[in-house]
């Protein structure tokens, strides 16, 4: 027993050190950059930052940007995605070729996806001719609060295809004799699914609608070749607060920033993780 | 007595073990000009040449020697050169040999003329004139003999000659391809010969009869990957076999610095003398850095490094310096500058200096403020002394977070920054500190032709939206006749995006010098914007697609143009110097705005974390003094002084142009008479500009030009560095274009401009 334990440690060890390295230490040095004031001596002046921080209104737009935006996706992916996975359930074996096509987007690189938006969504594109074919005025999509528009629909278009492929996968473990014998007692359709397809993928949708949510608040990059690193006010989000201040070497705030977030990210993920915990009991 | 030798003993190795503060031994300056004289460049050395211990010294109109030890020697004397050719008269200096760059082997001088492509040998030395061969005319292209006189459309870069071969690196003007190569002639026939080599920067003696190359892609100099230059190759040439044979690469060299280079059989070494330092390869193995020089440009059209001995000559338009390269004596303390030059103010204050050796780092560039603080907290570059310019680098910022010496405790700087104009004072002073030396300021800002809108009665315009009514005026039709010989502004393409660029840059200035929060939601822009939107002048402008025209073709209607007078311009700087008929115009932003003008401020600061402070504080010091004593430079950072500036140059300028006169006078007498009435149009025109010299030309700077000076440093706010220009994110560059094509309105670009404005503000609190 004690060899195998000494044993362990020893193959455990390069990877632990790595940990260590790339994480943990960073991870604390990060926490001492958020606490010093960024002069030459770098003195520690505890939570000042942070407090200097949460006063800032561009922080909070930013804060408040990422989570609408995420709380416009995620929903929207996971609604979306069950739909879509329902209805190729019911295409059976010729639901993989649009399966596929569902995934394209999400292999395809994001500046290649981003052309074809630009293309659409220019002020003289062909969103706005068919818009101004209606009698309606052209809409500055790039350029105003209406960029949310494209940036959420391309979200969503690039990353439905995963979450297709995971509920996919969920709804096909669905033994089919439920089914049968639910048909045989008399359910409907949406019986059926209330009943027995939403408590059987449960686990799985929880897992989809974690990765959706974590997704969405990294939603940047699509924002930023669009707008630059000061797009419209509505879409100004906290990534580009941490890369504008990234980009001005202003470590203290960039830390104090990501800290803050992942505190917010950790609540949230914490609620949710224990509304589904205690849902579980209950089943 | 055992213990007293042992102390000693230990006491001599301790002694040993301590590096030299001090140069290293035989280190020293040869010859020294003044910096402030502005004739040091006729005085200054020319070539250098080593011949075992016998260092000679092309410089003025002599040729010098000199031995470690000895004293500097004249050799011969009274010789034309490159420098003082032109001084002579063309009766005088035809035919005469001249010195352009000397090689000695054994004591016999062999001489490259560059001014007619030739070489020669001095054959004897008499009381110190030299009795030298007939010329060897080389075989070029690019000689042109006229009646007069024969001159070369050909620019010698460097040369070398090994035997009885010459290498030489330049430009062909005449028939060459434009860059730089290399050209092979035989001395002995003047025979020019072929070479297989390209790419050559530099090329030295080496032993057995080959040479040493510093060469590079010229394709592909620059990595865009590292964004620096690649490294240059040291290699063997035989020129017998044509081949080449690479050794190592050279790296630690700026770009354009890899050229002056010699090797020392005796010593089996390969020296590389680049801006304020001496690199070495014993063996042509393990380069490294073997000592420091004052010189930071050295150019000669032959060599600017040669060796004696052990040690090593260079040269620059200030002085010839011997060094002794020895990695184990280089000094412990030296002095580096971030972003400064060469000034003769530079070099005074390197002479008080002493031992201390002060070099530039140039290959260092910092993009904002905040770059430059992370590389000074982190002590890398290990920058000594850093020179900014106020509007491209937030110096609030660096003061702020301590990135700043406080320099207050020298008498010395804070004297002379008191009685510097106030608004320069309060830019390099926080809480009562001084933190920096303000060393130069020049302003930017329109000028209008004022002899121009004399003679036409055009209003001069105050603010923008008039200078846009002047603009939509002259564009019409019924004032067509002026357009002959007056433009309105001095450039090619659409005047419109010329004018909205400077009023955008000039509002933000504006904005910031009053302290207001930056936005282009208010009157002030809507109003200026809304003069622009009616701005039409199609009818004036010169459109050309530069596409569709060669590299060096200027088409027609641009030639013309330029050849017209502007009304106006938005490039000329604001300072103590002639821009002839162009008057400083500050315009106002509107009517309600005060005239203002951005004035561009560079300083110096000394890193707090620096090794050398003391020697960082006194480099500033004695630059201070330096600076004191340039005229023009005091009367443009300080309202205190405003005596006028001799022309030191206006006496020789007028013998000049008298003789000028009396030589057209002659021709005119010697003429054809067909010719005549051009030549004398000539003359007549030559003679009003003479009599207009004798009043413009007594002085440099003159009582009118101090006069418009101070009246425009009473509008003098400090520029700082743009918000909406940082060049870390082009979003305003895209929004600016999209509402100059139409593609956005005008209130949709004040709205997300504003917008974008206030993000940046607010993020930066």
């Amino acid at each position: 027993m004690f060899h195998r334990k000494k044993s362990l440690w020893l193959f455990l060890l390069p990877g632990l050190i790595g940990l260590m390295i790339f994480y943990v230490i960073p991870f604390f040095g990060g926490i001492y950059f958020s606490m010093t004031d960024g002069t030459i001596n770098n003195q520690l002046v505890g939570i000042v930052n942070y407090k200097e921080l949460w006063q800032n209104e561009v922080f909070q737009l930013g804060l408040k940007n990422t989570l609408e935006l995420s709380l416009l996706c995620a929903p929207t992916i996971f609604v979306l995605s069950f739909v879509l996975s329902a209805m190729l359930r019911s295409l059976k074996d010729k639901s993989l070729s649009f399966r596929n096509i569902l995934v394209l987007p999400y292999l395809m690189p994001t500046s290649a996806l981003l052309l074809i938006w630009l293309l659409l969504f220019d002020y003289g594109g062909v969103i706005n001719r068919i818009v101004s074919s209606m009698g309606l005025k052209r809409v500055l999509w790039l350029e105003s609060a209406a960029l949310r528009v494209p940036i959420v629909l391309m979200y969503v278009w690039k990353n439905v295809g995963f979450s297709v492929v995971i509920f996919s996968a969920a709804l096909q473990a669905i033994p089919e004799a439920y089914y049968e014998f639910a048909s045989l007692e008399g359910a409907n359709p949406l019986q059926k699914e209330l009943k027995i397809t939403l408590p059987q993928i449960l686990p799985t949708a929880f897992l989809v609608f974690v990765l959706a949510w974590v997704n969405a608040f990294k939603i940047f990059k699509e924002i930023y070749f669009i707008g630059g690193a000061y797009p419209h006010d509505a879409v100004y989000t906290l990534q580009h607060f941490m890369n504008n201040k990234f980009a001005a070497l202003d470590y203290q705030d960039v830390t104090a920033a990501a800290y803050s977030f992942a505190v917010i990210v950790l609540v949230l993920f914490g609620v949710l993780y224990m509304s589904r915990a205690v849902r579980t009991n209950d089943v | 007595m055992k213990k007293i030798l042992s102390f000693m003993l230990m006491l001599a190795l301790f002694i040993s073990l301590i590096p030299p503060a001090r140069a290293a031994q035989g280190d020293l300056t040869l010859f020294a000009l003044d910096p402030q004289d502005n004739s040091r460049w006729e005085k200054a050395a020319i070539d250098l040449a080593g011949d075992g211990d016998t260092l000679y010294i092309l410089m003025g109109d002599k040729v010098y020697t000199w031995q470690p030890g000895g004293e500097m020697q004249v050799l011969i004397d009274g010789i034309l050169t490159s420098r003082n050719y032109y001084e002579a008269d063309i009766e005088e200096r035809s035919g005469q040999p001249v010195f352009s760059s000397l090689f000695v082997e054994d004591g016999k001088i062999t001489v490259l003329d560059t001014m007619v492509g030739s070489v020669f040998t001095v054959e004897s030395i008499d009381g110190g004139k030299a009795v030298c061969s007939e010329p060897v005319m080389l075989e070029m292209d690019a000689r042109i003999e006229e009646e007069d006189e024969t001159y070369l459309n050909f620019q010698f870069e460097r040369s070398m000659l090994a035997g009885n071969t010459l290498f030489v690196i330049g430009y062909d003007w005449e028939s060459g391809s434009g860059d730089q190569e290399l050209f092979v002639w035989d001395i002995t026939t003047g025979e020019r010969k072929e070479t297989s080599l390209e790419g050559v920067q530099a090329m030295c003696e080496y032993k057995d009869g080959k040479l040493l190359c510093v060469t590079c892609d010229p394709q592909n100099m620059y990595d865009s990957e590292t964004q620096s230059y690649r490294p240059w190759t040291l290699a063997i040439y035989d020129p017998a076999a044509d081949t080449l044979e690479e050794v190592t690469q050279v790296g630690e060299v700026r770009y354009y610095d890899a050229r002056n280079i010699v090797y020392s059989e005796e010593n089996d070494t390969f020296y590389l003398a680049v801006s304020n330092k001496i690199y070495r390869m014993v063996g042509l193995e393990n380069f490294e850095l073997a000592a420091y020089h004052p010189a930071s440009s050295m150019w000669a059209e032959g060599k600017a490094v040669a060796a004696v001995g052990n040690q090593v000559a260079v040269f620059d338009e200030y002085g010839v310096y011997v060094r002794t390269p020895d990695p184990a004596q280089l000094p412990t303390a030296t002095l580096s500058i971030y972003n400064y030059y060469d000034t003769p103010e530079h070099m005074q204050a390197v002479a008080a200096l002493g031992d201390i050796p002060v070099f530039f780092s140039d290959n260092t560039y910092f993009n904002s403020a905040q770059e430059m603080g992370q590389a000074l907290s982190s002590g890398e570059n290990q920058l000594d002394i850093l020179s900014v310019q106020l509007d491209w680098i937030d110096f609030n910022r660096l003061m702020e977070k301590g990135y700043c010496y406080d320099l207050s405790g020298s008498e010395a700087l804070t004297s002379y920054v008191k009685e510097l104009y106030p608004f320069i004072q309060d830019a390099v002073t926080q809480d009562g500190k001084l933190m920096a030396l303000p060393y130069t300021v020049y302003g930017s800002d329109w000028h209008y032709n004022k002899k121009a809108f004399e003679e036409l009665n055009l209003p001069v315009p105050t603010t923008y939206a008039e200078l846009i009514a002047l603009m939509n005026e002259w564009a019409k039709e019924e004032n067509s006749e002026n357009w002959e010989e007056y433009t309105l502004l001095p450039d090619e393409g659409e005047y419109k995006p010329q004018v909205f660029y400077d009023f955008f840059e000039d509002y933000e200035q504006y904005m910031l010098s009053k302290g207001e929060t930056l936005s282009l939601d208010t009157d002030t822009f809507r109003s200026v914007m809304g003069a622009l939107e009616t701005m039409d002048t199609e009818n004036v402008e010169v459109m050309v697609d530069w596409s569709e025209v060669g590299d060096d073709e200027v088409p027609e209607e641009v030639e013309e143009l330029w050849n017209k007078e502007a009304l106006v311009a938005n490039y000329y700087s604001i300072g103590l110097y002639n821009q002839g008929d162009m008057v400083p115009l500050p315009l106002r932003i509107d009517e309600n705005s005060e005239h203002f003008i951005p004035m561009h401020l560079s300083v110096l600061f000394v890193n707090p974390k620096s090794k050398n402070i003391d020697a960082a504080v006194k480099y500033l010091e004695e630059l201070a003094k330096a600076y004191r004593k340039n005229t023009q430079n005091l009367m443009e950072l300080s309202p205190n002084y405003n005596e006028p500036v001799l022309n030191e140059y206006y006496e020789d300028n007028l013998e000049n142009m008298e003789n000028a006169v009396a030589r057209m006078e002659k021709e005119i007498e010697e003429a054809e008479p067909i010719d005549k009435p051009a030549l004398q149009e000539n003359l007549d025109s030559y003679k009003e500009m003479v009599e207009e010299y004798k009043v413009t030309g007594r002085y440099r700077i003159g009582e009118d030009m101090i006069e418009l000076y101070r009246d425009c440093m009473q509008y003098a706010v400090l520029a700082r560095p743009s918000v909406m220009n940082n060049g870390e994110d082009d979003s305003f560059f895209t929004l600016r274009q999209r509402y100059l094509d139409e593609q956005i309105t005008l209130e949709q670009f004040i709205t997300e401009g504003s917008s974008k404005l206030r993000l940046i503000q607010l993020e930066n609190q």
